[in-house]
């Protein structure tokens, strides 16, 4: 009864498989499911520039964040200094490798690789190609999604320093500072991916 | 209108979890996307219960144990979960102390307490809440990567305090089991398929 032409349009909600199409959309709209009310797409001004711009930005802070010192603490007239990627190391030789193997992954690995891809990805559309892979990074990016932590991260350090700060002199480092514009700018990134749109274009970019 | 929208599997067709294309039921990969697609996920239910068991059984440990050492000038002290949220509570973060035991004990007894409920009504093909089930699983989804954070603070504080005989902080049993709490409660909702929730009435009405 169905032709292949009539589930063109056609979207099944990924939550509760109710299906629908989805209406065009006007800048700062966003539609939602029908039955479930979950969020199926939202559409904004530059809906790929902004993410690509913003992945660009998350990479260099990144690349920022790794290379100076992260926070550093004095006690008893001894002074301690950490990088972010050494306090991985620091936590497996002191205390659990696989709790450094986990931080690092959540924290940096994770973050790092969904940047590249949404480089890669939104990079390849941007200059007009036919994306190389471009399923599969897509398929990356929000498959890896949930595991990068640098919100909650950002968060635990606060409260880390809390808990110490009456124990201890403590100075922020530079990466301090550029990792928390580098967990506002991911979430930025995050927050402006719209898969629906995503998916949709590649579509069309593999039809040509 | 009826109150439920038709979903992809009462016509035939396969819709994606990843993308939200649907198909005409047949290839068991996506056309758009290329990822493995099933009307439903196979065995949802049980890879969720099983996951969620994994969490219950690692959670007792997880409070039991101590979650992390320090030792200052020669003396040690060990503390676990909630008493470290209890001496942040009598030093006046009163604050911190909050977000420690939201983020520790409610939200993964919460996360594990609302997913048994949803794989529970699941089972019994209930037909009741759905609106809210549907939204309780999101909220699960969303939330649950936030109870990372006290791992990350131990994983911080570790990094940081290594001043050798002075003051030094490690990790303890805890940290590794509440680690894989917040994991095993990450994957027990990925593999519930939230479609299932939607299925019951779908099926009562073909009974009719």
């Amino acid at each position: 009864m169905d032709s292949q032409a009539s589930t063109e349009d056609l979207i099944a909600c990924p939550h509760c498989d109710a299906l629908q199409r989805l209406p065009e959309l006007e800048v700062g709209q966003k539609a939602v499911c029908i039955q479930c009310d979950h969020t199926l797409s939202y559409s904004m001004h530059e809906s790929l520039d902004r993410p690509l711009a913003c992945a660009i930005a998350g990479l260099i802070l990144l690349v920022l964040s790794l290379s100076f010192p992260f926070l550093a603490f004095e006690a008893s007239g001894r002074e301690q200094s950490i990088g972010l990627a050494q306090s991985a190391l620091e936590l497996s030789r002191y205390g659990s490798p696989i709790l450094g193997i986990v931080s690092l992954a959540f924290i940096i690995v994770a973050p790092a690789v969904i940047l590249i891809a949404v480089v890669a990805l939104l990079g390849q559309l941007f200059l007009n190609r036919r994306p190389i892979a471009g399923k599969q990074l897509a398929t990356l990016i929000f498959m890896l999604n949930p595991w990068a932590m640098v919100d909650v991260f950002f968060l635990g350090t606060l409260i880390s320093l809390t808990k110490i700060a009456e124990l201890a002199y403590l100075k922020t480092g530079t990466a301090f500072w550029s990792f928390l514009i580098f967990a506002l700018v991911f979430a930025a990134t995050m927050a402006s991916l719209d898969k629906h749109t995503i998916w949709k274009r590649l579509e069309s970019v593999n039809n040509v | 209108m009826s109150e439920y929208a038709q979903t992809a599997v009462e016509k035939g067709l396969v819709s994606c979890r990843l993308c939200g294309n649907v198909d005409l039921a047949g290839s068991n990969r996506c056309s758009r996307c290329g990822a493995r697609r099933y009307s439903r996920t196979p065995r949802s239910i049980q890879k969720s219960l099983a996951w969620l068991i994994v969490a219950i059984l690692l959670y007792i440990p997880a409070n039991a144990l101590p979650i992390m050492d320090t030792t200052q000038l020669g003396r040690s002290t060990t503390s676990t979960i909630i008493g470290g949220a209890v001496s942040l509570w009598e030093h006046g973060s009163y604050v911190i102390a909050a977000i420690i035991i939201t983020a520790s004990v409610l939200v993964p007894l919460a996360k594990i307490g609302s997913l048994a409920w949803l794989c529970l009504t699941v089972i019994q093909k209930r037909v009741c809440a759905r609106k809210e089930r549907s939204f309780l699983f999101h909220v699960t989804e969303i939330i649950g990567r936030w109870s990372m954070i006290d791992i990350f603070v131990v994983a911080v504080l570790v990094a940081l305090v290594q001043l050798e005989n002075i003051m030094s902080i490690t990790p303890g049993p805890a940290a590794l089991s509440f680690c894989g709490v917040v994991i095993a409660t990450m994957f027990s909702a990925m593999s519930f398929d939230s479609r299932l929730i939607w299925d019951t009435q779908a099926k009562l009405e073909e009974g009719k």
